[in-house]
C-alpha cells in the first residue's frame, strides 16, 4: 500500500481551503486513505491499490474538492494535438509504449512530487516496474521522433549516475541495473529508447540516460513515457501524470506512438462510460434514493452524471456495483444506519474440532500445560536436533529466515525446543500442544496432532503409558503398542500406538543424544498422536 | 480461639526457654535446637503476640582479605629491614601496605626518609599496638584506644566491619499466661488410625495458620491465547455461524484467483506470499477454473473483468495460505453451501514478513461470510456493529470505506480503545458479483468479513508484542490469567 508525502502548504493551496487534522483525517477515510502525519508535511497511506490516480496530490485534491462540494462533475483537461512521434518496434516481453510532452515551469516541489509519484506508481501499480515503468525527460534535449527498439547487450550509453557502459554491463554493475535485471532476465536483446540523433533516452524499464534523463528544477519542457506489458496500464500512467501536470498549469501536447500495425495517441482523457443500475443501488444501499439524488452524489465523485461517464483515470470501475459504492461513499457511510441481521441459522463446528478440544481437556487434567506455537520452523529442528533422517516436507521456496522455512510435520520437536528455552523454570515440566502439522507423502495433507512431553529427574516411559491409558479410557477407545525403532528414543524404550491396526502415533524416552542436542539436563519422555486419524477411527467406536 | 491451640510444635518447644534465655543464640544452646527452627518459632510467637522481639545490630571487626594476606604488620617488616642499613623507597614499595606503614613509622619518629632512602633513627621498636589488636579479631572494640586503632586499620584496608543482628526475645504477659496454663494435649496430624479407632475423640487439634504462604502448585491448563480463540469460536457458534476449514497449503487459485485478485496483483510476489518448493501443480476442478478465468479475462455478471490473459498454470501453484478468505472461497463454491448461511473460520495464515512486535510470518485470521438472497450494506454495518460489541466490547465504532479486491462496497471497522484511540478491528464487504457468479453461481448476496483476531487477543490479554501470543515462556504460561 503506497504512502505518499505532500507539502502541507502546497496541498492546502491546491485544495483552496484549509482543514484541521481531524477534518482531513475523516475526509481521507472517504477515499480509503489514512492520514499518518500532519505537520509541515502531510503523509497519507492509500489502501486502494487499484486507484493510483489519487496518489498524486493533484488527483487526490481533485476528488477531495468534489467531496467537499467545492467542485463537481468531470474535471476538464485540454491537450494540444502534437506532431511528435514514438516509433515502436515489436518488443516482445514489453510491447507497449506511450508518451506525451508538457511545457511549463518545473519547480522544485513539483519535481519532488513527480519523482515520488513515479516511484510509488511503478512500485505498487507497475509491480516494481515489471508491469509498467515510466520515464521523465528534459524534452529540450530530445530530437523527435524517438524510436523504441531492440539493441544488443554490447550497445553503450551513459546511464544516469553512471559511466559509459554496455547494456549487459549496466545490468551487472549499475545499482538500478542490478535491482531490476530480473525483469529482462534471459533476453537476447534489450529495449532502448533512442532519439533521432541516436542519443539514448533510456533503457526501459531499467534506467534513464544521463543525456536527457536527468530532470532538474527550472527546465520548462518535459517528455514523459511509459512502457509495459499492459496497454491499458501504459495509457493510465500517461493520463495520471498528464493530469497532474495540467493541474500545475502545464500545456500538454500529445504524442503518437506508431506501431507496425497501429497508432495510438497519448494522453487520452476520453471519459469512460459506466453503468448506473438504480435497482442495484437500492438493493445494496436500501436508502430510497431517487435517480436525480444518486446522480447528484456521483457528481461529487467527479462523474458526469448526465452522460454517465467518469474521468479517464478511473480504471477501477469494472461493474455497476463499483458505481454503487461511489454513491455510498458520496452519501457518507456515517449517514447509513446499521440494520441488525435477522437471520436464523444453526451454529456448529466440526466433530474433529470438538474431539481435539476434549483431548486438550484430558491432557490438562493430567497436569500438562498447553503451549501454542508457530507452524513454521526449520529442517534443523525437525531432523538434526531429533537425531532422525530427513523426510519430505512442505518447504518455502523463498524464505525470509531459515528458522521459519518449513511447515512442521510434527509437534514434538517444537515442544522440545520449548523445554530447552525454559531450563531455569521449576521442574517437573509437563507441556502439550494440539495443532496442525503438514505431511508430504507425496501429496500434501494437514493433520491435527497432539504431542505431550514430561521432563523431570525421573521422567519415564511408564508416565507416557499412564497418560495414554487415561486418554484412551476417556475417549472410550482401546489401543495396542508395538515396539518401535526410533532414532530419537532410547532403543527398547519406544513404541508405536495402534488403533484397529492403524498406526496413529508413538511414545518413548528420549535418547540422551537428543537431550544433548537440546542441551537438556533431565530425562524427557514423549508422545505424539494423530488426532485426525484417531477421530476418524473413533467414529466406528 | 484459644491461642495455645494454634501453637506449632516448635513454638511449644521454644516458649518455655524464652523465660530463661534472652537471645536467639542463647535459646538455641539451652533448647538444643537449630538456629533456623528457633528463628521461625520466635517469629510465629511474635506474630501471636506471645513474645516481643528486639533487634540490635552489632558491628564486629574482622580481618579483611588484604589483612589475611599479610603475614605480619608492614611497619614491623620495615623496621626490621632498616634496622641495620638504609633501604630504598623502591624496595619498600614491594611490601603490601608498605606506604601507609612508612607514614606511621615516620610519624612516630622511628625512621627518616632522605634522598629516597629510608633509614632507622637508631631506636628499635618492637611493640606495635596494631599487632595486638589484630590478634584479638574478631571482636567489637569498646575502649577509645581500640576504636582509634580500628579506624586507622579500616582506612588501611586491613580490617573490615561485619554487622551482626542480635535478636532479643522477651516474653509478654500473654505469653506468661499461656505458659502458666500449660499447652494441654494437642493433635498435630489426624491419622487414618485415629479415625479408625476413634482416639481423636476428646482431643484438641492444633489450629493451623491458614494465612501462611504455601508451596506453589502448577496445574495443567490451557494456553491463554488458545483459550481466547476457543471463546471466539464459542461466540461465533452461539451467533449461529458454522465453522469452515481449509488446507494450510493452498493453490493460488483458491487463495487469490477465486477471490478475483488479478494474477498481476502484487500480493503474489515471492516476497509477499510463501510459495512451496518443488510442488506438483494443485488440482483444481476445471469447471470452476473456467468460470474464474472468464471472470478475470472478460468479466461475468455484467463486469468487464481485469482484461488480461489468465494463466491456469500460475493458478495451480502451491503456496501457504495468505488469507482466511480462501476458506470462504471454497465454501462458496461447495455443493454444501447453505442459503441462508453464516460461516466463519479461524485460519492460520502466512505472509513474508520481518518479525517484530506487530508482525509474524505465522498469524491467525478469523474470517467468514453471511449469505442470503437479499443482503445489503446496512446489514453489513449491523454485523460489524455486533462484532465490535461481541469481540472488543466496543460501542463507539467508526465504519469507513475500505478496499479489498473481492468485495464491493467495502468497509473497515474501527473501535475506540480507552487508551489507544481508534483501533482497526477488521474489514468487510459484499462479495463482488464476479466472485459470487463464478463460485456460488446462485442469485445470492454475501457479506464477507474478517477480524484481526491476533490484535484482539493482544488487547484481551494485555500484550504489546504479538510474539507473546505464541509465548515460549513456561513461567508466563504457568502464571498467566487464562479467562
Amino acid at each position: 500500500m503506497p504512502t505518499m508525502t505532500y507539502s502541507r502548504n502546497d496541498f492546502f493551496k491546491l485544495l483552496g481551503t484549509s482543514l484541521s487534522e481531524e477534518q482531513l483525517s475523516l475526509l481521507l477515510c472517504r477515499v480509503k486513505a489514512e492520514l499518518e502525519t500532519f505537520g509541515d508535511n502531510i503523509v497519507v497511506k492509500f489502501n486502494d491499490t487499484n486507484l493510483p490516480w489519487i496518489w498524486s496530490v493533484e488527483g487526490l485534491v481533485c476528488v477531495l474538492k468534489g467531496l467537499l462540494g467545492l467542485e463537481k462533475g468531470l474535471p476538464l483537461v485540454s491537450v494540444k494535438s502534437g506532431s511528435k512521434n514514438i516509433i515502436a518496434e515489436k518488443i516482445s516481453g514489453r510491447p507497449f509504449i506511450a508518451g506525451f510532452c508538457a511545457a511549463g515551469v518545473v519547480s522544485e516541489n513539483l519535481l519532488i512530487q513527480l519523482v515520488q509519484l513515479q516511484e510509488k506508481f511503478c512500485d505498487a501499480y507497475g509491480r516494481k516496474r515489471s508491469k509498467i515503468a515510466v520515464g521523465i525527460y528534459s524534452a529540450e534535449k530530445i530530437s523527435f521522433p524517438v524510436r523504441y527498439s531492440f539493441f544488443d547487450g554490447s550497445t553503450k550509453f551513459v546511464a544516469l549516475n553512471g559511466t559509459l557502459m554496455g547494456l549487459s554491463e549496466i545490468l551487472e554493475k549499475h545499482p538500478k541495473g542490478k535491482e531490476y535485471a530480473h525483469i529482462v532476465h534471459g533476453w537476447k536483446k534489450f529495449p532502448l529508447l533512442v532519439d533521432n540523433q541516436n542519443n539514448v533516452l533510456s533503457f526501459p524499464p531499467i534506467i534513464n540516460s544521463e543525456h536527457s534523463g536527468r530532470v532538474v528544477p527550472g527546465i520548462s519542457s518535459l517528455f514523459f513515457e511509459a512502457t509495459g506489458t499492459d496497454e491499458q496500464g501504459v495509457m493510465l500512467a500517461c493520463a495520471i501524470f498528464a493530469f497532474a501536470l495540467f493541474q500545475r498549469g502545464f500545456e500538454l501536447e500529445s504524442v503518437v506512438t506508431i506501431y507496425p500495425d497501429k497508432q495510438i495517441v497519448a494522453p487520452d482523457f476520453t471519459p469512460r462510460s459506466v453503468q448506473l443500475d438504480m435497482g442495484l443501488v437500492e438493493s445494496v444501499l436500501g436508502l430510497g434514493l431517487s435517480e436525480p439524488s444518486v446522480k447528484g452524489l456521483l457528481e461529487k465523485l467527479r462523474y458526469d452524471s448526465s452522460k454517465m461517464v467518469v474521468p479517464a483515470m478511473r480504471h477501477d470501475i469494472m461493474h455497476s456495483v463499483d458505481v454503487v459504492e461511489d454513491v455510498a461513499i458520496a452519501y457518507g457511510y456515517e449517514n447509513i444506519t446499521p440494520e441488525k441481521l435477522a437471520l436464523y441459522t444453526k451454529g456448529a463446528t466440526s466433530n474433529e474440532q470438538y474431539f481435539g478440544d476434549d483431548v486438550r481437556l484430558f491432557l490438562a487434567g493430567c497436569g500438562f500445560q498447553e503451549v501454542f506455537s508457530p507452524y513454521l520452523t526449520s529442517k534443523k529442528l525437525l531432523f538434526d536436533m531429533m537425531n532422525c533422517a530427513a523426510s519430505p516436507l512442505v518447504e518455502i521456496d523463498q524464505f525470509y529466515s531459515e528458522s521459519y522455512s518449513v511447515v512442521r510435520n510434527s509437534i514434538l520437536p517444537v515442544l522440545l525446543e520449548f523445554l530447552a528455552g525454559n531450563k531455569h523454570v521449576d521442574y517437573p515440566q509437563r507441556v502439550f500442544e494440539e495443532g496442525l502439522v503438514c505431511v508430504r507423502s507425496p501429496e500434501i495433507v494437514d493433520y491435527r496432532n497432539v504431542a505431550f512431553v514430561s521432563a523431570h529427574s525421573t521422567a519415564s516411559l511408564t508416565e507416557m503409558r499412564q497418560v495414554l491409558d487415561f486418554l484412551f479410557k476417556s475417549i472410550g477407545m482401546t489401543y495396542s503398542v508395538e515396539e518401535l525403532a526410533n532414532d530419537s528414543c532410547i532403543p527398547g524404550r519406544c513404541g508405536s500406538v495402534f488403533v484397529k491396526n492403524h498406526r496413529i502415533g508413538f511414545f518413548g524416552e528420549l535418547h540422551p543424544k537428543v537431550l544433548e542436542n537440546f542441551k537438556l539436563d533431565v530425562p524427557v519422555s514423549v508422545a505424539e498422536l494423530n488426532i485426525s486419524l484417531l477421530h476418524e477411527l473413533s467414529n466406528s467406536r | 480461639m484459644d491461642v495455645a491451640l494454634s501453637l506449632h510444635p516448635l513454638e511449644r518447644k521454644v516458649l518455655p526457654f524464652v523465660v530463661v534465655s534472652k537471645t536467639v543464640e542463647e535459646i538455641c544452646k539451652t533448647a538444643s535446637l537449630q538456629h533456623a527452627e528457633v528463628v521461625r518459632a520466635v517469629q510465629w510467637l511474635a506474630s501471636k503476640k506471645l513474645v516481643s522481639l528486639k533487634e540490635k545490630t552489632d558491628f564486629v571487626l574482622a580481618l579483611s582479605d588484604k589483612g589475611s594476606r599479610i603475614k605480619e604488620l608492614p611497619e614491623k617488616t620495615i623496621s626490621r629491614l632498616v634496622a641495620s642499613k638504609a633501604v630504598s623507597l623502591a624496595e619498600i614499595s614491594h611490601i603490601e601496605g608498605g606506604d601507609a606503614a612508612l607514614g606511621i613509622l615516620r610519624q612516630r619518629g622511628l625512621i627518616v626518609i632522605k634522598d629516597s632512602m629510608v633509614s632507622s633513627v637508631g631506636k628499635t621498636e618492637n611493640f606495635f599496638p596494631e599487632e595486638q589488636f589484630l590478634k584479638k579479631l574478631p571482636f567489637s572494640p569498646s575502649s577509645d584506644e581500640d576504636k582509634s586503632i580500628a579506624l586507622s586499620l579500616k582506612r588501611r584496608g586491613l580490617v573490615r566491619e561485619d554487622s551482626k543482628t542480635i535478636v532479643t526475645v522477651l516474653i509478654s504477659d500473654e505469653g506468661r499466661k499461656v505458659l502458666k496454663k500449660g499447652f494441654g494435649e494437642l493433635v498435630d496430624s489426624l491419622t487414618v488410625q485415629m479415625i479408625k479407632d476413634g482416639s481423636w475423640k476428646g482431643k484438641n487439634f492444633r489450629a493451623y495458620d491458614i494465612k501462611s504462604i504455601v508451596p506453589r502448585l502448577f496445574g495443567g491448563k490451557f494456553q491463554p491465547y488458545k483459550r481466547f480463540l476457543d471463546r471466539v469460536r464459542q461466540q461465533f457458534i452461539a451467533l449461529g455461524f458454522k465453522e469452515m476449514s481449509g488446507p494450510l497449503v493452498e493453490s493460488d487459485f483458491w487463495d487469490m484467483d477465486a477471490l478475483f485478485m488479478p494474477q498481476f496483483h502484487s500480493a503474489r510476489d515471492i516476497h509477499e506470499a510463501y510459495y512451496v518448493r518443488n510442488a506438483a501443480p494443485a488440482k483444481v476442478e476445471s469447471a470452476v477454473m473456467k468460470r474464474v478465468k472468464e471472470a478475470h479475462e472478460k468479466g461475468i455478471m455484467g463486469s468487464r473483468g481485469w482484461q488480461y490473459k489468465f494463466d491456469p498454470e500460475m493458478s495451480c501453484r502451491h503456496l501457504l495460505r495468505t488469507q482466511g478468505t480462501a476458506c470462504s472461497a471454497r465454501m462458496l463454491a461447495s455443493p454444501h453451501l447453505e442459503v441462508p448461511g453464516k460461516y466463519f473460520a479461524i485460519a492460520r495464515c502466512f505472509r513474508y514478513d520481518v518479525i517484530d512486535t506487530t508482525h509474524l510470518p505465522d498469524f491467525n485470521q478469523v474470517e467468514g461470510f453471511v449469505v442470503d438472497k437479499a443482503l445489503g450494506l446496512k446489514h453489513l454495518f449491523g454485523l460489524l456493529q455486533d462484532f465490535a460489541k461481541n469481540f472488543a466490547n466496543a460501542e463507539d465504532i467508526r465504519i469507513v470505506p475500505g478496499y479489498f479486491p473481492f468485495t464491493e462496497p467495502s468497509a473497515e471497522l474501527f473501535a475506540k480503545h480507552p487508551s489507544m484511540g481508534w483501533i482497526e478491528l477488521g474489514g468487510a464487504g459484499l462479495f463482488r458479483p464476479e466472485v459470487i457468479g463464478s463460485l456460488a453461481q446462485k442469485d445470492v448476496r454475501a457479506i464477507a468479513w474478517g477480524l484481526g483476531v491476533d490484535r484482539l487477543g493482544m488487547f484481551n490479554l494485555g500484550m504489546s508484542d504479538i510474539r507473546d501470543l505464541f509465548s515460549r515462556d513456561l513461567s508466563y504460561l504457568r502464571n498467566a490469567r487464562v479467562i
